[in-house]
């Protein structure tokens, strides 16, 4: 019987380590009617609708809605728009954190989610981050995505494996380790991931064989005691694979479950990603993308660009130019705008960031949909933040105005149903 | 590419321009210099004739534009910027005197700035690398390059984090010492004649330039953070700068001007070395972090030019050649000029043909959703002094006297008017009954390490340096000392210089901080003075500080000889600045304080002494057991380090091997001493230390008066604190039960009668 209970162990360790789904928010009770706000759903024209959320999310968007049983929260004259998504940010993080990485790195293994940056960033409207590692080393680790609040909660542990190729800022690349290497690490490390999870679905095949045979090989034991014979040969566990863990971290890359978030800068490097993504048959999110406007027209609809408006000092190369998102826009690739690092504070600028674009040629709705609806689609949460729409979590936020304008001050912010900043909670 | 093509239309616009023909602006939002109005703007020839109301008549053949809710506003002016400037006049080389207008370059980034940005005037200031910067240039963007209005409206004096760390003062107190230098030379002539611009990089910034606060003004670069400081700002009637804001500063930072604001001091804005665009991001920002959007745009325009002293002219719209059309609002950042009129001549005109369609994708608003910006915080208030107190306490341990069971104190006016067993209770007096508790006066820790370790590393002889020029009295440091029922504390400078400066007593809580400005001067004859230092010059010239220092225990006692030689050889070496400074600090009364851990230098300090018929305050001073009796002769006080914890003992650390009965030793050979935190090993606080020392010989009662009275006599300050005796300040320390007991806990702290810390009913969780 004591030989029964390892295996029985194990598949309880496996049950449990499943557990709930990380980033499940207790739903506010009851229902809540928003009433008689302009709504700026995240993907189109402004409407005045009522919004009614239950459990923590939207169920209708509309005038005449059935809901006298709902708590009535005033917005008549405000704005509501969705809880702004930061594509990449550095909020939570310490500088030092996000210094070199590999593959096997989960950024939610370094988030603070009581850090005050969040704090500050929820004030702005900033409702859904995604924390990305450095880009001091090819391969970063894997992106978090935080859903702020009080604390943040992590919405998902990997969604997406960080990478960067070409960008010499702040990193010793060893001399002959060229671009093309770059690319070569890339690309052998993808190939790599491959091999490893073709030898662990081996491998996870040869052990379900093996506690199939160590099941009817316990009855035959039982059979044989009961029969006083000579006990059967126990079976013989099949042996653990070698890999290398950074491989096997990409395994959720390669099976097409997280993108390949890829840094990278000017043209050559643009379409270089491209080319491999294709290749190796992976989801792939363009970064940075300096120079973008040039190949705009040759980006495909399954790839997510999020472009950097704003950052200070780093290598001319990797300057953004507000004339990418144009040029993006025009061509209706979708896009996001990023507060990118190194800083965490900068995350809660994100409309301001949005609005420098808007200077440069951008439409208001283009810019509001950079970092609203086409950012949550970037971070592979298009489904769940990012609009004002029935189904999606009920995270808003309640404005006086303009969402992209300096003099405009949020009323309140709401996260899953729940107000988490002003009002009067 | 894009940004090429649309600039075509607008340089033909430019080139056409010329001779343009009167324009009459409609808009609902015309932002005069001071406030919104709605109306008409007239531009004619000779500038703006007329805002708000339709004029009677409209000059003949105007252009008219009805901008809806466009705002309309004069051009921006950038305080302290390096725009039109060929070279940043305080580079490494910097040349003190020269007018940051001398550097003017052709133009080009002003008239760009002027087009994109809307900015028509600017003060061009030197950067903020030299402590001494030079004067500032105001300029106006004409049509033919930038026009210097006047080439000195103020002097600029920096004190930010710019200064260079290998050039300049090391520390706040060394550009403090340089500062006071120059003025006493050839500085003065110029503080008594111009305004003083001072860049700023926090709150001790600040309270040091306001320390120099110049009789013609002064003007404050930077971002106090905190809202005492800017209360402090505007009682002294100094306007303040803010610029260049970014994104990754604290948002302590980026509230900065809602603060001030809020407390009436009057901002402008300005973009620094960022470019122009820096400018109008600065203050969105600020608007951003609750400041209002009137005020900032008056301190991008009329509030602005009124802190340069530019005319009247710039910054209002009335009389103003120079008017900017928007797309949306200027401290919006996703606005841009639609029209700009640069000295009455369109330079910029993007709605020359048809007005682009509504910046806004928002129905219109409805009128009072918008709501007040939300009111920063209230100072904290001082706490009331009571008038008269009685407090009771089951023992008092008055220091002056022996202990009174059952004792009563009377307090009025935060000193104690009366002790004793059994005091009357007079009329109209408040009680605090305080039961079982203890009563002593408030610790005073004879050498803190509040401060730091800050260390002026230009020069290794600075008695002009002072730490009160440096240290900063909101620094949490001084709550920790409190929380330990520290409440007067001795701060002094580093001990990386010979001499290096004049120390302070300050309290660590309460209205009135300061006891003693400039008390003991600092001596370190340790290995401190010459760590690090390099003796061998033949290699290469000295270049570095550590060069020039001192590297042997000799060569630091040469020095220290030569400076107190100077007092009696006055004619030889009075030449000197050095032995000058050194003198004048002594004959202000300043004691010396040398800091003379191991035996020998302790046999040299009363060596030197003796020679010279001077005082000392031995600090620091572990191996003073081993010399007691010759301390005792020479009648000098010691103060003694903390003992370091065991794993650190024994180390090579100079000081490192203290002994924990040094204290006894020196009790018994009637040595006088007092405890400080600050030490060669692990920093206690000083009522820990005399539990040690009380656990290792030392008597209860030399225990209690090392930390109190003795503590206090060493610093000077015992007429005030120190002891519970009438007249003396009411700085006293409420205990859970005996001083000596380490689960005693600190339960009340009292500084001038006044209660700064109360720990009442928080049980045990301190």
């Amino acid at each position: 019987m004591g030989r029964l209970t390892a295996p029985c162990l194990l598949l309880a360790f496996f049950l449990l380590a499943a557990g709930p789904e990380p980033g499940r928010a207790e739903p506010a009770p009851g229902r809540l009617r928003v009433a008689g706000a302009t709504v700026l759903p995240g993907d189109g024209p402004a409407f005045r609708a009522d919004v009614l959320i239950e459990g923590g999310k939207i169920v209708a968007v509309g005038v005449e809605l059935d809901a006298k049983d709902a708590t009535r929260l005033d917005a008549s004259g405000l704005v509501l728009v969705p809880g702004f998504v930061d594509a990449r940010s550095a909020l939570g993080v310490p500088d030092g954190e996000r210094a070199a990485g590999r593959a096997a790195y989960r950024m939610a293994d370094a988030v603070d989610p009581w850090d005050r940056a969040a704090e500050e960033a929820l004030a702005h409207g900033v409702t859904t981050v995604a924390v990305e590692p450095g880009p001091s080393s090819t391969w970063g680790g894997r992106t978090a995505v935080l859903k702020l609040g009080r604390p943040a909660r992590i919405l998902s542990v990997d969604a997406g494996v960080f990478a960067t190729v070409g960008v010499t800022r702040g990193r010793k690349v060893p001399d002959g380790l060229s671009v093309r290497g770059e690319w070569g690490n890339v690309v052998g490390t993808l190939g790599r991931a491959r091999a490893s999870l073709k030898s662990l679905e081996r491998f996870r095949k040869a052990a379900a064989a093996h506690r199939r045979a160590l099941v009817s090989w316990t009855v035959k034991v039982m059979a044989a005691r009961k029969a006083k014979t000579e006990p059967p040969e126990a079976p013989k566990k099949p042996k653990r694979p070698r890999h290398d863990p950074d491989a096997l971290a990409l395994a959720s890359l390669v099976k097409g479950r997280a993108p390949l978030r890829v840094e990278v800068h000017g043209v050559r490097n643009i379409l270089g990603a491209l080319e491999a993504a294709r290749k190796a048959g992976i989801h792939l999110v363009l970064e940075g993308c300096t120079g973008i406007a040039e190949v705009a027209d040759r980006i495909p609809e399954s790839v997510s660009v999020v472009l950097a408006a704003r950052r200070w000092g780093g290598s001319p190369e990797a300057r953004p130019d507000p004339a990418d998102a144009v040029a993006l826009a025009r061509h209706g690739v979708p896009f996001a705008i990023a507060s990118f690092g190194p800083s965490g504070r900068r995350s809660r600028f994100l409309p301001d960031l949005a609005a420098l674009c808007v200077r440069a040629g951008l439409t208001r709705e283009q810019a509001l949909r950079a970092i609203t609806a086409d950012a949550a689609r970037a971070c592979g949460l298009g489904d769940r933040v990012g609009r004002i729409a029935p189904g999606l979590e009920a995270d808003l936020v309640c404005l006086d105005g303009d969402p992209l304008s300096s003099t405009t001050r949020v009323v309140w912010v709401m996260v899953g149903g729940r107000v988490v900043h002003g009002g009067d909670r | 590419m894009i940004l090429r093509i649309s600039l075509v239309p607008i340089l033909l616009t430019m080139i056409g321009a010329a001779g343009a023909e009167p324009l009459v602006l409609r808009s609902t939002r015309i932002f005069d210099g001071r406030e919104f109005v709605s109306g008409t703007v007239v531009v004619s020839e000779r500038g703006v004739t007329s805002v708000g109301a339709d004029p009677a008549h409209l000059p003949a053949g105007a252009r008219v534009l009805d901008l809806g809710d466009r705002p309309v506003t004069p051009g921006l002016v950038d305080l302290d910027t390096r725009l039109g400037l060929a070279a940043d006049p305080a580079g490494p080389n910097r040349e003190v005197w020269r007018s940051a207008g001398d550097a003017l370059g052709d133009g080009e980034d002003l008239r760009d700035a002027a087009r994109d940005e809307g900015i028509s005037a600017a003060v061009v200031a030197p950067g903020d690398r030299a402590l001494i910067g030079g004067l500032l240039a105001a300029i106006r963007a004409g049509s033919a390059g930038p026009v210097v209005t006047s080439d000195a409206i103020a002097f600029k004096v920096s004190l930010g984090p710019g200064l260079s760390a290998t050039r300049g003062p090391t520390s706040l107190g060394g550009a403090a010492m340089a500062l006071r230098d120059a003025f006493r030379r050839d500085l003065g002539s110029l503080r008594d004649a111009l305004p003083f611009w001072v860049a700023c990089g926090s709150d001790v910034d600040v309270r040091l330039a306001l320390a120099f606060g110049p009789p013609h003004g002064l003007v404050v670069t930077g971002a106090p953070e905190r809202s005492e400081t800017a209360v402090r700002l505007y009682a002294a009637g100094v306007r303040v700068v803010l610029g260049p804001l970014e994104m990754d500063d604290p948002a302590g930072v980026l509230r900065s001007a809602a603060t001030l604001r809020h407390e009436g001091v009057r901002i402008g804005f300005s973009s620094g070395d960022r470019g122009a665009a820096a400018l109008r991001r600065t203050a969105a920002l600020a608007v951003r972090e609750g400041l209002s959007e009137r005020d900032a745009l008056c301190a991008l325009t009329a509030g602005g030019a009124a802190i340069a002293g530019l005319p009247e002219t710039v910054g209002r719209l009335i009389g103003s050649r120079d008017v900017v059309v928007w797309s949306a609002s200027p401290v919006d950042l996703a606005s841009h000029p639609l029209l700009v009129i640069l000295d009455g001549e369109v330079v910029r005109d993007d709605i020359k043909a048809r007005l682009p369609a509504s910046p806004t994708f928002l129905p219109a608003p409805a009128d009072g959703a918008r709501e007040a910006p939300p009111a920063p915080r209230d100072p904290p208030q001082p706490r009331a002094k009571a008038g008269r107190t009685l407090i009771t306490a089951s023992l008092v341990i008055p220091i002056a006297g022996p202990p009174i069971r059952n004792g009563r104190l009377l307090i009025e006016n935060g000193k104690i008017v009366a002790v004793g067993p059994d005091l009357e209770s007079p009329e109209g007096v408040t009680t605090l009954d305080l039961g079982e508790t203890v009563v002593m006066p408030g610790l005073v820790d004879a050498s803190s390490a509040i401060a730091g370790a800050i260390n002026e590393h230009t020069d290794e002889v600075t008695p002009d340096w002072r730490v009160l020029d440096q240290v900063d009295l909101e620094s949490p440091g001084f709550a920790t000392a409190l929380a330990a029922g520290v409440t007067t504390a001795y701060v002094g400078p580093g001990t990386r210089n010979i001499v290096g400066g004049r120390g302070a007593v300050l309290r660590t809580a309460g209205e009135r901080r300061v006891l003693r400005p400039a008390a003991d001067l600092s001596v370190s004859m340790g290995r401190d003075s010459m760590a690090g230092n390099r003796g061998d010059l033949r290699r290469s010239p000295p270049t570095r500080f550590t060069h020039r220092r001192p590297a042997t225990r000799m060569a630091v006692n040469r020095m220290l000889r030569y400076l107190l030689a100077g007092l009696e050889d006055g004619s030889r070496l009075m030449r000197d600045a050095h032995a000058a400074a050194f003198a004048r600090a002594l004959r202000d009364g300043a004691r010396l304080r040398v800091l003379a851990r191991v035996t020998q230098d302790l046999r040299t300090a009363l060596r030197i002494a003796n020679e010279f018929g001077v005082e000392f305050v031995l600090e620091d001073a572990i191996a003073a057991a081993e010399v007691a009796d010759d301390l005792a002769a020479a009648g000098f006080p010691v103060v003694l380090g903390t003992p370091p914890h065991p794993s650190r003992q024994g180390r090579a650390a100079e000081g490192a091997n203290v002994r924990l009965a040094v204290a006894g030793a020196l009790e018994a050979a009637g040595v006088t001493f007092a405890f400080g935190s600050r030490s060669a090993g692990t920093s206690v606080d000083v009522r820990t230390a005399a539990i040690l020392a009380y656990r290792h010989g030392l008597s209860r009662d030399g225990a209690l008066r090392a930390v109190t009275l003795e503590a206090a006599r060493i610093c000077g300050v015992a007429d005030r604190v120190g002891s519970i005796a009438p007249g003396r300040d009411a700085d006293l320390l409420v205990l859970s039960g005996d001083p000596l007991d380490p689960a005693t806990r600190v339960v009340l702290v009292l500084i001038e009668g006044a209660i700064v810390l109360d720990s009442r009913g928080k049980g045990f969780a301190r």
